[in-house]
């Protein structure tokens, strides 16, 4: 058990959707029971079962999160309790684990983004696959060239480097082009 | 471009981690240097809406997840078995008809990476209808439906699923020309090295190997890899 959970979690922080799809099945079921009796009307609690699955795969993927304490569902549940709170305004999470204290990424919707980022977000989803995945294992994995290099199987760095910058060309000419 | 030592600065900044003094620094800096400031803030924008994107995507993907029933997909296994057999079979049918050998071994069809069905849902236009109908081995019927999207819109990963309907309803010529056309080096076609492979194994079908050879070397010395080993060994067999 033990080692499954960390295999898991070694899973997560590979950014594996098996994994992603393992954990939302395993606590489904004790998630919403727990929430549906806790909380009264008007919420949507597998919406937040959703948020909170994502919120910590995200975590996983970003900081590669390693937990101190606890086990991967104490750390979901306390996520969708801090959810909870959010949603109603609490001035205060609702629980404050330490171990969620010291993951400061901001969450972030697109309702939230500034007119510009929506029309960025917008013309980076029509980009070729090849493209948004240059650009996610950069900008969003946080790898280098060289672990790129590795995981993709292009020639070398140089290789990696001019592919971006043209994706990244690609992009600002099709933000340019929608703008006028 | 940035160095690598900005990069994993940005880095530790978009995710909150940098520690006192780092920070402190940061900020004197994105003060200072025009170009630390323009770079940081680009990276900042794109890491948000690579986030944003990334989150919209995995909530679509638990969608597929949460939908009940191992029971369903049992009942769909045993009937993607059949059709695969099936044209496999045809495949080996065709074949045996016009005894060439080399081609039909390497050849396999190639996936519909670009709009997996989701169970259930109906297709909305006549693009899902294609990839739907590719899926499910009606090669003529999505070839024609892959043909009216494209008389109103250019794109090459349509053109490139068009060509592989035609080529597993067995209109080589048509496949070849549609495939020959395809970019080479557009940073935005997803399946340039896939292009290569199957133009090269019509070539050897049509018994053209020189042009086949030309293809594969290439795709050998300048490809990402894609069936690198088979490529290995086609072209072994065809010296």
């Amino acid at each position: 058990m033990v080692k499954n959970e960390a295999l898991l979690q070694e899973r997560l922080r590979e950014g594996d959707k098996k994994a992603l799809g393992q954990l939302y099945s395993d606590y489904k079921a004790a998630f919403l029971a727990y929430f549906r009796e806790r909380v009264a009307v008007g919420m949507d609690i597998e919406d937040l079962y959703q948020d909170s699955v994502i919120a910590v795969y995200q975590n996983y993927v970003l900081n590669q999160l390693q937990l101190k304490k606890g086990s991967v569902k104490t750390y979901l549940f306390a996520v969708g309790k801090n959810k909870l709170a959010a949603k109603f305004n609490a001035s205060k999470p609702y629980v404050k684990e330490d171990f969620l204290l010291s993951q400061p990424y901001v969450e972030m919707d697109e309702d939230q983004m500034p007119m510009e980022q929506q029309l960025l977000l917008k013309e980076f989803k029509q980009l070729g696959e090849k493209c948004r995945e240059m650009l996610r294992l950069h900008y969003y994995r946080g790898l280098t060239d060289k672990e790129i290099v590795a995981k993709t199987g292009y020639k070398d760095e140089n290789t990696i480097k001019s592919y971006r910058s043209r994706c990244l060309k690609k992009l600002k000419e099709a933000i340019h082009g929608s703008g006028k | 471009m940035e160095a690598e030592s900005d990069i994993i600065l940005f880095r530790k900044k978009v995710l909150g981690q940098l520690s006192n003094d780092e920070a402190q620094a940061f900020e004197q800096r994105f003060e200072t240097d025009m170009e630390f400031q323009k770079s940081y803030l680009e990276y900042k924008e794109l890491f948000e809406v690579i986030s944003v994107s990334e989150k919209q995507e995995l909530k679509n993907h638990l969608k597929t997840v949460s939908e009940p029933s191992a029971k369903k997909y049992q009942y769909w296994l045993p009937i993607a078995a059949t059709i695969l057999l099936l044209v496999g079979a045809f495949w080996m049918y065709r074949f045996n008809a016009q005894p060439q050998g080399l081609c039909e071994t390497y050849f396999d069809t190639y996936p519909n990476v670009i709009a997996p069905a989701t169970r259930g849902s109906e297709p909305q236009n006549v693009l899902e209808k294609a990839y739907r109908n590719y899926d499910s081995g009606a090669f003529e019927k999505a070839a024609l439906e892959f043909e009216k999207y494209l008389q109103y819109q250019a794109n090459s990963d349509v053109s490139f699923y068009h060509a592989m309907a035609l080529l597993n309803a067995g209109r080589l010529g048509e496949a070849k020309t549609i495939l020959e056309s395809l970019p080479k080096d557009d940073p935005d076609f997803a399946f340039a090295d896939e292009t290569q492979w199957y133009l090269a194994l019509i070539y050897i079908k049509l018994e053209n190997t020189t042009q086949a050879k030309s293809l594969l070397f290439q795709l050998e010395t300048e490809g990402n890899g894609f069936k690198a080993d088979e490529i290995k060994s086609l072209l072994s067999e065809l010296d």
